[in-house]
């Protein structure tokens, strides 16, 4: 078969790219590997199996590092008997989440990494981790023919494998014989330009970029074609094979500016018969919007963190929390400052809500000040009290004002981009709800609640720029302190005013959220559908060409040929029966060492005790004068002795070992070992069972003889 | 408000003028004629900074706590008809990861030649140059991988220096005086040692 590339199906490639999801040691990928071999072909895997992990390959650079977050595998099969030398690197591209899903942590980051340009601390790991393998597997042994590697990667994994593909090594060639990407995230222009200096410098030229950030203004579509006319010149662009489900969302997202189409693609898979895919949706975005869109994703990129998986579908959707989280944040700092100077105006002496035009409030002063000490000379002492607490009171606002002057500044400088965003971002929500309305995925109300709680968010957002237009020049307020008292405390209620009116707006835009949250439950389900699409097991029993096999978390399970109802998982079975038949062989063997130990530490103890008993009185009786010292223990005896032992009689009743205690231990072993028995016939029944089940798959026998190790 | 006042005092540079570079550069102070220094945020190393060269921020600035960082920068004057681009790239491998850094180097600026040593004091430079042309246009690169002697830190630069119009009379590039920029630039490289 001389090197022939091993794993060459789509459903033996996805299998083992899965594997990367589930967190096993290198032993049980192996095994793992053997097993998905076999229940894939038939045959056994007889190459050898080595596991290199990017963990322990990059440790030394690791060690006093935060590492980029790249993880990767790389699988070499050799054997020289067969002539077999290849290597399956496989990069994981992303934080890892849970087990068994598909939705790593810092997903979102990443994707926002690739939409505008980045992530190259995660292609530089992957290189690095590729050439260092490289060495290592071809510094080993020399008789094997030439090393063959291949690339897969699954959803950003396949973004970095492709990368790894477009930008040859340093002679100049190819990486990989060929790359496989399973539901992928595109390269992107933008980062392809930030990664590859030579084609940032010719994009750079062709379009005369003033400015780096000018990439973003150059049409797409023009873009695209230069990019893929460049990397298509640059290398054989057929040894990429995309593999993508049409519910994917990724893929939904791809037709988003900037998504390479590099490499062939057999057509698309349907993983979901109902799901028609939600990229004719965006599709429906205008190009301008999502530059606009693309710019904010910029100034997100470097401080995301990693609660922005749902921001990420919003994003895309054009529904993005993180747009207004600068705004609610502020609601907090808000609240605080108008409490305070309520609190302070309360120490007035009058409740703040009497005190609400400046002539009343005015009045109030002018009364205290004007009013003669001798007229009511009781109240002297109260109107000097008053007085230096107004005037305490006023410089307290002040200064407090003059505080919150650099968060209105802050406002000021934010708020148009953030009504601008939200805009853009809601008037895309519609032809998106209005497509699911469509289908019936939403209804009519749905969409128009959703649509009505971003207008309104849209709607305060406006009237909290109006009010500090109109109410809240930083200047004015700074100049606040200078001015007489009367005016000063006019100005000082205007602007509190104009606090309270933000905060309400706040506290409506809030509200306008929780009614999203409540709302969109059914939009977010349809989301998962992609979501789920992308997940390799979707991938995995959608290429199924067989209508009997079905596959979870990478088991196999098979329906008996006439009842597709039943599905028996094969995997797990042969898993039982062969862990079931080990468990039973040791406690055979170990029934078998408890049979020799009794042996050994009772009945033989036993007769060897007795036998040294016998020997002993056997001693005594022939030589009784020898034991005369045992006389002068007991008895006075002067030196020379008057006693000697002249006669020794044993009057011996050795008993035999106890039967009792032989028969309950004879008892016990046979009890065990008939359970052992019941067990095997047990575990052969599971294998006759399902042998009998599907008599007519001639594998299903040879799979459960096959013992994959680990 | 402070800062208001404060970018008043500031000099009249392009580094300094642009919000973004100037969050990069700790000090206005000139270290050499025409160059501030960059003291990198990840405690690993310094260099010279033009004073008319601009970062646009991510995605052209990215950075990985201490460990990464990579940083493409432009000098560009349209009235004297040059530009000058630098793109630099810290990461914690060393002189014990040289091949796969120059490997990485050469792949990224599309050269598969040798690359010439230079010691200096406390750095090693793997220094190599190219010319590319597109369209009637030139573009001269001068790019090295540079690593500590005293650690394992690494810095990937690559200077290219070009003129903007190439139909303009005043284009005038001295490829020997660009080599000599770069190579001061690169031998300007200090690695801080590990604490």
């Amino acid at each position: 078969m001389s090197n022939e590339e091993l794993l060459n199906s789509d459903i033996l490639r996805a299998r083992i790219m899965d594997l990367e999801y589930e967190n096993l040691s290198e032993k049980e990928i192996k095994s793992e590997i053997k097993r998905i071999y076999f229940e894939e072909t038939g045959k056994m895997l007889t190459a050898d199996v080595n596991i290199y992990r990017s963990d322990d390959i990059l440790k030394e650079h690791r060690k006093t590092n935060i590492d980029s977050g790249f993880d990767g595998t790389i699988i070499h099969f050799q054997s020289e008997e067969l002539k077999i030398n290849q290597a399956i690197t496989i990069t994981r591209g992303s934080e890892l989440g849970e087990k068994n899903t598909w939705k790593p942590i810092d997903w979102t980051y990443n994707l926002i990494g690739i939409f505008v340009g980045g992530t190259d601390n995660q292609y530089q790991d992957a290189r690095r981790f590729d050439d260092k393998v490289k060495n290592i597997i071809q510094n080993q042994r020399n008789t094997l023919p030439t090393l063959e590697k291949y690339g897969f990667g699954h959803s950003l994994g396949g973004n970095n494998i492709s990368i790894l593909q477009l930008i040859p090594d340093d002679k100049g060639e190819l990486r990989f014989k060929n790359v496989y990407a399973i539901n992928d995230a595109a390269p992107t222009a933008y980062q392809l330009a930030v990664i590859d200096s030579d084609f940032r410098w010719l994009i750079n030229r062709e379009y005369q970029l003033k400015n780096e950030q000018d990439i973003y203004t150059i049409p797409p579509d023009e873009l695209k074609a230069f990019t893929e006319e460049y990397y298509k010149n640059k290398i054989d662009e057929t040894t990429i094979h995309h593999l993508t489900a049409e519910e994917d969302m990724l893929y939904g997202a791809s037709s988003v500016r900037g998504f390479l189409e590099i490499g062939g693609r057999d057509g698309f898979l349907d993983t979901d018969p109902i799901f028609s895919g939600i990229r004719e949706l965006v599709d429906k975005i205008p190009d301008k919007d999502l530059r606009t869109i693309q710019m904010f994703l910029s100034n997100y990129s470097t401080t995301y963190n990693n609660d922005g998986f749902d921001g990420f579908i919003k994003e895309l959707t054009g529904f993005n929390p993180a747009v207004v989280d600068s705004v609610l944040n502020a609601r907090s700092d808000f609240s605080e400052t108008v409490e305070k100077v309520q609190k302070s105006m309360n120490d007035l002496g009058k409740p703040f809500t009497d005190i609400t035009e400046a002539d009343n409030f005015w009045s109030v002063v002018k009364e205290s000040v004007t009013l003669p000490f001798d007229v009511v000379g009781a109240n002297i002492n109260f109107q000097n009290e008053l007085l230096s607490g107004l005037f305490q009171t006023i410089g307290n606002i002040t200064e407090l004002i003059v505080k919150a002057v650099p968060m209105i500044i802050e406002m000021t400088k934010k708020l148009p981009e953030v009504i601008r965003s939200v805009k853009v971002l809601y008037e895309n929500l519609d032809p998106i709800l209005q497509a699911f309305v469509d289908v019936g995925f939403i209804s009519q109300i749905e969409k128009d609640e959703i649509v009505s709680y971003i207008k309104e968010i849209e709607t305060s957002l406006v009237a909290i720029q109006t009010t500090i237009d109109e109410s809240l020049d930083p200047s004015l307020l700074l100049a606040l302190n200078s001015k007489d008292p009367k005016s000063q405390i006019e100005e000082i209620i205007e602007i509190v005013t104009a606090f309270q009116k933000i905060q309400s707006e706040i506290s409506d835009i809030q509200e306008a959220f929780e009614g999203l949250k409540n709302v969109d439950t059914s939009f977010m389900e349809h989301f998962s559908v992609s979501a789920h699409a992308h997940g390799l097991d979707a991938v995995i029993n959608a290429l199924a060409v067989n209508k009997n096999i079905s596959y979870k978390n990478n088991d196999m399970y098979m329906s008996p040929s006439g009842s597709g109802e039943i599905k028996v998982n094969i995997s797990s079975s042969v898993r039982i029966y062969q862990k079931g038949l080990a468990i039973t062989e040791e406690k055979e063997s170990n029934v078998k060492k408890l049979k020799a130990l009794f042996d050994i530490e009772y009945l033989e103890d036993y007769q060897n005790r007795q036998r040294e008993i016998v020997t002993k009185i056997h001693t005594m009786e022939s030589n009784p004068s020898q034991y005369s010292y045992l006389l002068y223990r007991t008895l006075w005896n002067p030196a020379g002795g008057y006693y000697t032992l002249t006669t020794i009689n044993v009057n011996e009743q050795l008993f035999p070992f106890p039967s009792k205690i032989n028969e309950s231990f004879s008892h016990m072993i046979e009890t065990i070992e008939g359970e052992i028995e019941k067990e095997k016939v047990l575990v052969k029944k599971i294998r006759d069972s399902i042998e009998e089940l599907f008599s007519e798959e001639e594998k299903i026998a040879k799979m459960f003889d096959y013992q994959y190790g680990g | 408000m402070k800062k208001e006042a404060d970018s008043k005092e500031l000099p009249n540079t392009a580094a300094f003028q642009d919000e973004f570079t100037r969050s990069l550069l700790d000090s206005p102070e000139e270290v050499e004629d025409g160059h501030y220094l960059f003291e990198s945020k990840t405690g690993g190393y310094s260099m010279l900074w033009p004073e008319n060269a601009i970062n646009e921020g991510p995605p052209f600035y990215q950075r990985t706590k201490n460990s990464f960082e990579k940083i493409i920068f432009n000098d560009r004057n349209e009235k004297e008809n040059y530009r000058y681009s630098f793109s630099t790239t810290y990461s914690t491998y060393g002189e014990s990861a040289i091949d796969s850094s120059l490997n990485l180097l050469s792949s990224g600026v599309s050269y598969f030649g040798e690359y010439k040593k230079i010691e200096t004091d406390k750095t090693i430079i793997y220094f190599a140059k190219s010319e590319k042309s597109y369209e009637g246009a030139k573009g001269y690169f001068f790019f090295s991988y540079i690593t500590s002697k005293e650690s394992q830190k690494g810095l990937e630069y690559i200077y290219s220096a070009e003129c903007i119009d190439y139909s303009n009379s005043n284009c005038d590039i001295d490829i020997k005086k660009e080599e000599q920029k770069a190579l001061h630039y690169m031998k300007s490289v200090k690695f801080y040692k590990d604490e």
